[in-house]
């Protein structure tokens, strides 16, 4: 279960990014009147970068992960999007596996996942549109379709649970020897959040996510002896852990 | 003040600066302060007995005294008086092998000639020696009335007599699975039960009813009816 530290942690970071639209959209205030400018079908074309994970990467030094993405603009109302990205991370140290009694973090084991995800999805701008700008701020819902699919995991030097009989260390170690295979997770995100222009055609954007997982992969061996159901997807995190998630992004309009 | 000595495109890149400075506060809040987790899964995976009557078998049966020791084990488990029993299987081997001591069956009670000196101060029993064929014992282990010996020889007690337990060894074949679950809980060992068999066959008749055996609450697994009971 979560410490009720982190959900109160989660609740203060969740009211700080509420904040964003009181300095973003209000420094965006338009007071010349509404431009009865004709609305054409397509703006341009927005890349973005997200700098969350660089940051993520540069507090948690088992985690390296990296994304960006491309949005369309369409009308000022719809931005189709395709983001993409990878992610390395070991897992392991950040639980108590096996050890019940304290917080301390398990030393010698590793569940190492790696591998790319692709996310296929559409923004809806909720903002009032300015057709005669090619760029201007929005505020957006929607929504991706996540996939992760082909990444691969490594597990090394977890024991066989047993505390009635001996374990067998005939091997020279009573740990499960080193595995290795790939896996595939699906998953769904719905988004809210803002982009907001800075300066000559470059974007500052944040994004809350709720993640919903669909399933991921189970992998047996050829021996039928080993299953192993990953618990971590690249793209996703843990997914018996939190749903949020969250993207402070970097972008340029091409036009 | 001097926000105010701004022109309005300095005014708006402070604005944007503190909402840089308030986002990256919102990431480092989220993410920095997670605990460590433990395991929330049932990592025991339990066979069930239950015990019943062979001449009436809808009779359920709780034999009074059932030890049962794991051959490759150390341990003891007392299921004395206990209808339905759950005890881990090995998760190294594909055969799990268990000793079962039981009462035996009133015609086939078999004394064992242990001889006891006993030293006494008054009312006060100081010490017990034991002794089998001239030879001196020393009681390695007491359960109930259950004495296991220095010489490996194991006696039950009662009405003065010591005499020999029904012993039969049950060997429990099945197909084994290693499932890793999380980082947080590792590897659980489920079974298939494949084949129960007493290999002296002296303690009952044996039916799996469900060869699955798992981390599931309160499954049952296997009857075993009693002969004589």
């Amino acid at each position: 279960m979560i410490g009720m530290s982190t959900y109160i942690w989660r609740i203060i970071s969740l009211l700080l990014l509420l904040c964003l639209p009181c300095f973003s959209l209000s420094a965006e205030e338009n007071k010349d009147e509404d431009k009865k400018a004709e609305k054409i079908f397509f703006y341009g074309v927005y890349v973005d970068y997200d700098l969350g994970d660089l940051l993520m990467s540069a507090i948690n030094s088992q985690r390296f992960g990296t994304n960006a993405s491309i949005e369309v603009d369409l009308m000022h109302l719809l931005y189709p999007a395709f983001e993409f990205g990878y992610e390395e991370y070991d897992s392991a140290p950040d639980y108590c596996y096996n050890n019940t009694s304290g917080n301390e973090q398990t030393q010698g084991v590793t569940n190492d996942i790696k591998g790319i995800y692709y996310k296929l999805g559409v923004n809806i701008n909720l903002l009032k549109k300015d057709y005669s700008k090619k760029l201007t701020p929005y505020g957006f819902l929607g929504f991706r379709y996540a996939v992760a699919p082909h990444y691969s995991y490594d597990i090394a030097g977890f024991a066989l649970n047993s505390s009635y009989w001996p374990l067998d260390d005939s091997n020279g170690s009573d740990r499960i020897e080193w595995l290795s295979g790939n896996s595939k997770a699906h998953w769904m995100e719905f988004i809210a959040g803002v982009s907001t222009p800075i300066y000559k055609g470059f974007c500052m954007g944040a994004e809350l996510r709720f993640k919903q997982f669909l399933s991921i992969r189970d992998v047996k061996d050829e021996n039928n002896l080993y299953l192993i159901s990953p618990s971590y997807a690249p793209g996703y995190g843990d997914k018996e852990d939190g749903k949020w998630g969250f993207r402070y992004t970097i972008s340029y309009f091409f036009h | 003040m001097l926000y105010g000595l701004l022109n309005k495109t300095g005014r708006n890149a402070v604005r944007k600066g503190w909402m840089f400075f308030v986002l990256s506060l919102g990431v480092v809040f989220a993410f920095v302060s997670c605990d460590n987790e433990h395991c929330d899964d049932s990592m025991y995976c339990p066979m069930e007995i239950s015990f019943y009557s062979q001449i009436d078998t809808s009779e359920k049966l709780a034999p009074p005294l059932l030890l049962m020791k794991g051959i490759g084990s150390d341990s003891i488990m007392n299921f004395s008086g206990k209808q339905q029993i759950y005890f881990p299987l090995n998760p190294n081997k594909e055969t799990s092998q268990f000793l079962f001591l039981m009462e035996p069956y009133a015609e086939k009670i078999k004394y064992v000639a242990v001889k006891t000196d006993t030293l006494r101060s008054e009312d006060e029993i100081l010490s017990i020696k034991y002794y089998l064929n001239d030879e001196e014992i020393f009681i390695k282990n007491k359960i109930g009335k259950a004495y296991m010996f220095s010489n490996d020889t194991i006696c039950l007690f009662q009405n003065g007599n010591f005499y020999k337990p029904l012993l039969d060894t049950l060997n429990i074949t099945s197909d084994l699975c290693h499932h890793f679950l999380s980082s947080e809980c590792g590897y659980l060992t489920t079974f298939t039960l494949k084949k129960l068999k007493f290999s002296q066959g002296g303690v009952g008749s044996i039916l799996i009813k469900n060869n699955s055996v798992t981390n599931k609450y309160n499954d049952r697994h296997v009857n075993i009816y009693l002969e004589n009971y």
